[in-house]
Formats: structure tokens, C-alpha cells, sequence
């Protein structure tokens, strides 16, 4: 039976700096999306990623469980996100429309190309998508990214975010809605003929709740 | 464009879009998208866009931070945490050397940062603020604010011109010292990331180190 997050967390507590680098391995890639995703540069994201673990670390002994160390995890994560746009303001330099319909984006995708999963329009697409994520408002952003890459239950998210449910709903709902004007502004089709999603690649918070 | 304006029901949408919905929420729901073509329209493009971001991925990240320091917060004087290079050695020398030297300005190392603590221990009620690296000098205002207080309580017998001459003494101690302590702080700023560039370049190199070690020994 594999070794929990709880069990490494009180190792790392205790002292043990190889038991907190296991739960590094682990979680190291979802930070990383996570904070890519939220700030939109790779720079700053590695930074804010390290700095998450760095803090975690520091606080190991202080972190009683009140919640799953991965959701602690992901809230050092967005506070230190939150922070860097509060600072640098770097988020926007791709400034979004003010009325909320893009104009015409630079990339064109052809719809019917990635019927034959032509991965130059996907890299296309996504670095569309990308530049429409930057323009939306971080709260939105944050919800979507939270709920479509990294599977969290929408109970989860407003538990993460300190915010009524149904504000974590209309986050998402907006966002998306947002996204589609965008993309038909920006002339794409959305998710015309483009394969059914893989299921997000990161271990979901509530799995490790479960295994418990 | 949002079809669904006229039913109101975002909430209920995002929630069956997403799977969420209750069984007894989402058979109701059903039925009304069955009815009303604007929401059914609404839910098909919503999940259209869901599959849109499949597209979007994070870039292939050399990542593998690893800690390598002695156990979590065990309050070790700075200077025995983790390996140091000669430049930090130097600059850390010359702080505490200038630090002593004042005896007013305190530096310390406290986990996350330098901790600048300037006044006079004595002086109780003007302690200075606590200064972190990460918070630019702060310090000057409680100082200058406990002046007059201080001013106020002269020693008796004291005549008016030994008093101001001992004020401008005073006043021009705590501008020096201020002076100073912006000077250690900004060094100690450009120690700190310099500390930590030096530090993930010495993790990286003893791991490289390591993994040869590793390798060699299985031979």
C-alpha cells in the first residue's frame, strides 16, 4: 500500500526532508500547471512553485491536518499567485478587450483541421486559448483552472477560496461563457471535432481523501 | 449570445455540465434542456468550449526542487543552515561586523529573511520597528514619533541650550542610524538573492555530485 500524503506529512514534521521531497515529487507538477495556468509565465510560475514548497516546508510542523496537505498546498500556491499579480502586474500585459468580445486574434484556426488532430492547429488553439485566459478576471480563471485541469469538486474550490458555492458556479459559468464569445470572436469554432478530453493527469484531491 | 438569459439557470447548467448535479436536480434539468432549445443550445456550447481547453497544456518544465536542509524551523543561527559560498560568507560577515560595530541595529536571520531590529534595548517604547527584508525600512517613523517624548522628560537642571544641543546630537544619531540601516538593508536584500541563487546552484551541483557517487559506487 502506497505511503499517503498524511503519513510523509508527519514524517516531515518530524524532521525527515526526504519524506517532504516525496510529497514534492507528487505535487510538483500540479503546482506548477496551477501557477502556470493563474500567472501565464513559465518564469514565474517555477519561482511561485518552489516558493509554495519552500513555505509548506517551512510550516510543516504547524499544519495539523486541518485540511488535506494537498489543499493547503494549492492554497499557499494561489495566495503566492495572488500576490505576484498584485505585484507585477505581469498577467496583464495581454491586455483583454474591454468590452469582452476579443477582436479578431492573430492565430486563426481552422476548424476542420484538427478533425485529423493536426497538432501544429492544437498548439495553435492552445496558445489561443492561452492569450484569452490571460485576458479573463482571476477569479474566473482561477475557478476554471482549478475545475477543468485539475478536477476539483466545486465544494472544494469554494472551500479553497473562502467563497459561498454558488460564487465558485457563476465563476465558472461566466468564465466559460467568456471563453466561447472569445473564441467565436477570435474566428474558432470551439472544440470542433477536437477529440474528447483526456481525464486530467493530476491526482484529484478528493481520490486521497477517499483512500483514507 | 448567452441563450440562457431568459431561464436563469447558470448555476444548475455549470453544475450538470460538470457532472455535479444531485440525481433528482439533474433529472428535472433534463427534462426542461429536452423542452427549452436555448438552454440545450447553451450546454452544448459550453462543453464544446471544455473540449477546447484540452488544447491549452503547461510547458515541459524542468522543475526537480528538492529541500535539502536540516529539519524544519529548528531555529539554527543562519549562518549553519545549508552550505555558503564564499560571496554570502563575506557579505554576512561584513553585516554582522557593521551590526556590532553600531550596537543599536540587530541583525538576524529568521527562516524566511533578514530581521533588521534598530533602537536602543534600553529605551523601552522605542524599540524601533522590526524590519524584514521583504518590507522596505519602516523603522524611521516610530522612532522620530517617540523623539519628543524622550525630549520631554529632560534631567533636572538642565538649561535650555544644553537641551537643544543634546536633541540635535539625538536627532542626528537616529538619521545616521537610519541612514545606515537602509544601506545594511538593501545589502542584505542583495544577500538574500544571491543566498538563494547560490544555494539552488550548490543543491544542484551535490545532487549531481550524488548521483555520480551513486553511480560509480554500483559499479
Amino acid at each position: 500500500m502506497p505511503i499517503t500524503d498524511d503519513q510523509l506529512v508527519a514524517l516531515a514534521a518530524g524532521g525527515d526532508a526526504d519524506a517532504f521531497n516525496q510529497l514534492v515529487v507528487r505535487w510538483e507538477r500540479p503546482i506548477f500547471a496551477l501557477a502556470y495556468r493563474v500567472l501565464g509565465q513559465e518564469d514565474d510560475a517555477r519561482d511561485v512553485c518552489q516558493e509554495a514548497f519552500l513555505r509548506a516546508f517551512r510550516a510543516i510542523r504547524g499544519f495539523r491536518g486541518q485540511a488535506k496537505f494537498s489543499s493547503w498546498l494549492y492554497r499557499i500556491a494561489l495566495n503566492l499567485c495572488r500576490d505576484w499579480i498584485r505585484r507585477e502586474r505581469r498577467v496583464t500585459m495581454v491586455a483583454p478587450p474591454v468590452n469582452g468580445d476579443a477582436g479578431p486574434l492573430d492565430v486563426l484556426v481552422d476548424p476542420d483541421s484538427y478533425a485529423a488532430e493536426d497538432t501544429a492547429a492544437r498548439r495553435e488553439l492552445g496558445r489561443a486559448l492561452e492569450r484569452i485566459m490571460a485576458g479573463l478576471p482571476e477569479e474566473q480563471r482561477t475557478a476554471i483552472v482549478l475545475k477543468e485541469y485539475h478536477g476539483l469538486t466545486f465544494r472544494e474550490i469554494a472551500d479553497l477560496e473562502e467563497c459561498p458555492l454558488s460564487t465558485v458556479k457563476t465563476r465558472v459559468y461566466q468564465g466559460l461563457a467568456a471563453l466561447r464569445r472569445r473564441l467565436e470572436g477570435a474566428g474558432i469554432r470551439p472544440g470542433t471535432a477536437l477529440p474528447e478530453r483526456r481525464p486530467h493527469p493530476f491526482p484529484r484531491l478528493t481520490a486521497a481523501r477517499e483512500s483514507e | 449570445m448567452d441563450a440562457t438569459s431568459t431561464c436563469d439557470r447558470r448555476e444548475d447548467l455549470v453544475a450538470y455540465l460538470y457532472g455535479e448535479s444531485e440525481a433528482d436536480e439533474r433529472e428535472r434539468l433534463e427534462a426542461h434542456l429536452a423542452a427549452c432549445e436555448s438552454c440545450a443550445a447553451e450546454v452544448d456550447a459550453l462543453r464544446s468550449v471544455r473540449r477546447s481547453l484540452a488544447a491549452w497544456t503547461p510547458p515541459e518544465a524542468e522543475l526537480g526542487f528538492r529541500i535539502v536542509s536540516d529539519p524544519p524551523r529548528r531555529e539554527a543561527p543562519w549562518w549553519r543552515v545549508g552550505l555558503r559560498p564564499a560571496w554570502g560568507l563575506a557579505a554576512a560577515s561584513a553585516a554582522v561586523v557593521a551590526a556590532v560595530a553600531l550596537g543599536a541595529i540587530d541583525v538576524r536571520w529568521e527562516g524566511d529573511g533578514v530581521v533588521i531590529r534598530m533602537g536602543r534595548p534600553a529605551a523601552s517604547g522605542s524599540v524601533g520597528a522590526l524590519t524584514r527584508a521583504a518590507a522596505p525600512l519602516a523603522s524611521a517613523a516610530p522612532q522620530t514619533a517617540a523623539a519628543p517624548r524622550a525630549m520631554a522628560a529632560p534631567d533636572a537642571g538642565d538649561d535650555a541650550l544644553m537641551r537643544r544641543i543634546r536633541m540635535l546630537i539625538e536627532q542626528s544619531e537616529r538619521r545616521q542610524q537610519q541612514e545606515f540601516a537602509t544601506g545594511l538593508l538593501s545589502l542584505a536584500q542583495e544577500f538574500d538573492l544571491q543566498r538563494r541563487e547560490d544555494q539552488m546552484r550548490v543543491q544542484q551541483e551535490v545532487g549531481a555530485l550524488a548521483d555520480y557517487l551513486v553511480r560509480v559506487s554500483g559499479r
